[in-house]
């Protein structure tokens, strides 16, 4: 199994873990100039529009999921963002950007979510 | 959701009202600051945010656009973070907005909520009053020097989370009341009657004390030019209460207020070493903070060894000397402080110091020119009362007469300028020093015999205009401690002689 093949898995698990608490996944793997956002997904009870980061380990050899967020990511998800809005002509809505970590251990997944990375 | 909320900020010793307009909207989550904050007001944004949270607020994450109007003004310092936390606590709808209204709010937070104590709350209080504000709400360790100013309510609060709750009428802060003027005058250490022999240097010194003249005093080293200096300031009398209020002011912009020493009640007396620079002198830096010259308001700025300060640091003082203001001008803003400050300097006659004195004097005649090139003559032209100061002879230093103590000649200086005030009152002057030509036309009359000695000496001694006008004002100050109407031929004798550095 390669690195991308792990990091899909995550990624479907992930959307698991969203469906279980009530999020409709509006889309996956949305690609454009300069990145893809893994997730967007849809809160109906708070109406908020979320775009989530997904990022899997399977050890910690190289620091935390989350610490691999940097600056720059931040950027190019909130440039993606941006993008999927203007091309879907949505616009006034409560937007969130959350980030999923996942770690594989012992043929599990434990999930942390973050909410409101910026 | 939008939400205004009005503020003071400063321009020199003037407050301009800041509109903190703050707009919370769905989109994007950021946080914005615009118009011209400078980079200690854009910073705040951090704390604000941080403080709101852990003062147990939400902090809404949407788009936050901040908005400080005028937004062509550029507005510095750490005061109006206060006022961005309650205008985006109160677009959260979290605050009762009929509270708000004519409150000034002031005070720099810290991230864990708790106020921090600022500069220039008097100021900015003063000025709120002037706006119309009805009541203020500011830092607690800020609250002793804003008290001075009445018919304004002052509401000390510890942190956020009490403001929040105060406007929300939880709980209840009682206003500050002003305090009785009960501040306590500084003690000196030391006293004019430590001060042996020196009967001409004393008496110049006076008469300087007592027309707000400017006073040069040269002489050989040990001759006792800084001791005598430094005790000018036990002989001037205290500041009004309006004097008091202005230099408070300033001294309050410039930080240099304790919370046990509110309010500045005597005469500033300021020495800077000679190491100064420009720009400490008169003012400015980045953020335009008042110059030691400012700090010297309605007291003595005192240069101790003349010579040894920078050629151009001293002729920046040419221009504050006449007009008694400084006007610093840094892009974008231009800020003019009050400087009306009486000038003491000291110097040596030549390098080694004993030029025409007693002891031999072993610079040669290049050295000794260099020396005193190093004053400009616009400066020296500006210096009303130039003094030699001689060797304390042996008998007048072991001797066990007693001098006068500064307590007496206190009340001498007190009651010349008395004289003075009761004759300029509707010029809008205080002193003599402060007249101008039109006003000496009036008060500084001479007669016959006068206009005939100093015609000589004018010509003799090739004085300038402005060294004549000088002389006429020394003497309209000596003929005061004289108590006398008009300008005697022994006042004008007197006053030329202490033009001794023309005879140069």
């Amino acid at each position: 199994m390669n690195k991308k093949e792990f990091g899909n898995i995550g990624e479907t698990i992930a959307c698991k873990y969203l469906l279980s608490k009530k999020y409709k996944i509006v889309e996956r793997n949305f690609y454009y100039y300069g990145g893809e956002i893994d997730i967007i997904a849809y809160d109906e009870s708070a109406e908020v529009l979320i775009f989530i980061e997904v990022k899997t380990r399977s050890n910690l050899r190289y620091g935390l999921a989350s610490e691999s967020i940097g600056y720059v990511k931040l950027k190019r998800i909130i440039k993606g963002a941006k993008y999927y809005m203007f091309l879907n002509g949505i616009n006034g809505v409560k937007i969130r950007f959350d980030a999923l970590e996942l770690y594989y251990k012992n043929n599990k997944f434990l999930i942390n979510h973050i909410k409101e990375i910026i | 959701m939008l939400s205004i909320i009005k503020c003071v900020a400063l321009n020199g010793i003037q407050g301009f009202i800041v509109d903190v307009q703050v707009d919370v909207s769905n989109g994007i989550p950021k946080c914005d600051i615009v118009g011209l904050p400078d980079a200690s007001i854009r910073e705040s944004k951090e704390r604000v945010s941080t403080a709101i949270k852990n003062s147990g607020f939400e902090f809404p994450n949407k788009k936050i656009i901040i908005n400080l109007a005028p937004a062509t003004v550029r507005k510095e310092g750490t005061a109006l973070d206060l006022s961005i936390a309650i205008a985006i606590i109160s677009a959260n709808k979290n605050v009762n907005v009929n509270n708000i209204q004519q409150t000034l709010f002031i005070g720099e937070l810290g991230i864990d909520g708790n106020l921090i104590a600022i500069n220039g709350i008097l100021p900015i209080c003063i000025e709120a009053k002037r706006m119309g504000f009805k009541r203020a709400i500011i830092p607690e360790q800020n609250c002793r020097e804003a008290c001075i100013v009445d018919n304004i309510e002052i509401i000390p609060a510890k942190s956020l989370k009490q403001v929040v709750m105060f406007l929300n009428n939880q709980i209840s802060i009682n206003p500050v009341k002003s305090k009785e003027k009960s501040y306590n005058e500084k003690q000196f250490l030391f006293d004019f009657s430590d001060v042996k022999g020196q009967k001409n240097i004393k008496r110049a010194l006076e008469i300087a004390a007592s027309g707000g003249h400017n006073c040069l005093l040269i002489g050989s080293p040990g001759s006792g030019k800084t001791m005598m200096a430094k005790r000018i300031q036990t002989i001037l009398p205290n500041l009004t209460f309006d004097e008091s209020i202005e230099v408070t002011k300033i001294h309050s912009i410039a930080g240099k207020l304790s919370n046990n020493n509110p309010l500045v009640v005597n005469r500033p007396f300021v020495s800077p070493h000679y190491s100064i620079t420009k720009i400490a002198l008169v003012g400015g830096y980045k953020e335009i903070k008042p110059g030691e010259i400012s700090i010297a308001h309605n007291g003595i700025l005192f240069l101790d060894e003349l010579p040894e300060f920078d050629r151009g640091t001293l002729d920046a003082l040419r221009g504050p000397l006449e007009d008694g203001k400084i006007q610093i001008n840094r892009s974008g803003m231009n800020i003019s402080y009050p400087c009306k400050f009486m000038l003491i300097a000291s110097m040596n006659p030549c390098p080694c110091g004993y030029y025409g004195s007693e002891n031999p004097c072993k610079c040669n005649e290049n050295s000794i020119r260099r020396y005193l090139n190093k004053v400009s003559g616009p400066l020296l032209d500006r210096i009303d009362i130039q003094v030699r100061v001689e060797r304390v002879k042996y008998h007048d230093f072991n001797s066990e007469n007693e001098e006068e103590s500064s307590a007496t000649i206190k009340e001498r200086v007190k009651k010349v300028r008395n004289i003075q005030n009761e004759r300029y009152k509707e010029e809008g002057i205080l002193l003599n020093s402060e007249l101008n030509s039109e006003q000496m036309k009036k008060y500084c009359r001479l007669n016959k015999n006068c206009e005939k000695i100093l015609e000589k000496y004018f010509d003799k001694l090739k004085l300038s205009a402005r060294a004549y006008s000088k002389i006429l004002k020394v003497a309209r100050t000596i003929a005061d401690m004289d108590s006398s109407k008009e300008i005697d031929k022994t006042h004008i004798l007197e006053a030329v002689q202490y033009r001794n550095l023309d005879k140069f």
